[in-house]
């Protein structure tokens, strides 16, 4: 004896088991499934038959899944445009911040040039790394060496400071005004290992998201 | 989206998101009342896998052109209503044009080819 509810509920399981876990579209597409078989039963088939046709409607629970996972791949694409802004905003920020302290302080001509170089580039090197270096970054499939690699460039780029502040400024003679200038050339790759490694990262999800392995 | 019967499947992706927010101008619907009336209205021809097109919607309520709400059908049975937003009639009219544009091409040339 055919048993409708519990067919809807094993379909449910399978839906469930093949990674449509969010509550929303499965109780959307349950709804959708009851509906066609309610049709499919007034126009004269039997509960099977109206089941087994409603739910080759709605289709495999595979090519849905990867249909969802790609409004997740928007929802990405949007969290890293934004990730864009705010990256550029703080660059853009932090240039004010260097203009100002360069203008403040009493430096040479020299000096404050050096400085303004360290940001240019910083904000050169920014560029690269996000518009041409990603056509050279490799594509790394494996989960841990992403890992590995985030965390690498997280760390380096403080490890970098702290070597510098802790080896490299005690043994030097430096001027207030050199320290100054000093000081943001070492800032430079504080901020750009860690993009690269984020880029690296970035573009192997990416790759990976179009060639459809989540 | 699939299409079973005659419009090739990447012509039906293409006029999936048109079709939804020109049914939903006419006022709120719900996915399946969608299916049937695309199907109705096609005579048959075009044929959306039906679970498909919950993504579909999905995005584009995340795309800010729809707007969902949780209702009851006359039957008692709970139903996700869909409605239009400003940035959907937007997006219709976008759409629109370019459909009208193509559609407007293929008038002329087959009316000057079939003449």
């Amino acid at each position: 004896m055919f048993e409708l509810e519990q067919s809807i509920a094993e379909w449910r399981r399978q839906m469930l088991a093949a990674g449509i876990k969010s509550p929303v579209p499965l109780d959307e597409l349950e709804l959708h499934l009851r509906d066609d078989i309610e049709r499919q039963m007034k126009s004269g088939r039997s509960k099977a038959e109206a089941f087994e046709i409603s739910v080759g409607g709605i289709g495999p629970a595979g090519p849905l899944r990867a249909e969802f996972e790609k409004d997740g791949h928007l929802g990405k694409a949007r969290q890293r445009k934004w990730a864009g802004i705010v990256f550029a905003a703080i660059l853009g920020l932090y240039f004010l911040a260097v203009a100002c302290v360069l203008f403040k302080n009493n430096l040479t001509f020299d000096e404050r040039l050096s400085g303004f170089a360290s940001v240019a580039t910083m904000l050169v090197s920014a560029f690269i790394a996000w518009k041409i270096a990603p056509r050279f970054f490799p594509v790394l499939a494996n989960y841990a060496v992403q890992s590995a690699i985030g965390i690498i460039g997280s760390i380096s780029g403080m490890g970098w400071f702290l070597a510098f502040a802790c080896l490299i400024l005690p043994r030097v003679d430096f001027t207030q005004a050199q320290l100054l200038v000093m000081t943001l050339w070492a800032i430079v790759p504080v901020m750009l290992l860690p993009t690269i490694s984020f880029l690296v990262i970035d573009k192997s999800e990416r790759q990976q998201l179009t060639t459809g392995r989540s | 989206m699939y299409c079973i019967a005659m419009l090739t499947k990447e012509l039906v992706a293409a006029s999936t998101e048109p079709l939804i927010l020109t049914i939903l101008s006419n006022g709120e619907s719900y996915g399946y009342a969608l299916i049937q009336e695309v199907k109705r209205l096609s005579g048959d021809k075009i044929e959306w896998t039906d679970g498909m097109l919950y993504p579909v919607l999905h995005r584009m309520e995340r795309e800010g052109w729809i707007a969902s709400r949780w209702g009851e059908a006359d039957t008692g049975r709970k139903r996700k209503y869909y409605s239009l937003k400003k940035d959907g009639k937007k997006a219709l009219e976008r759409q629109r044009e370019q459909w009208l544009t193509v559609s407007g091409v293929f008038k002329q040339l087959w009316k000057e080819q079939y003449v």
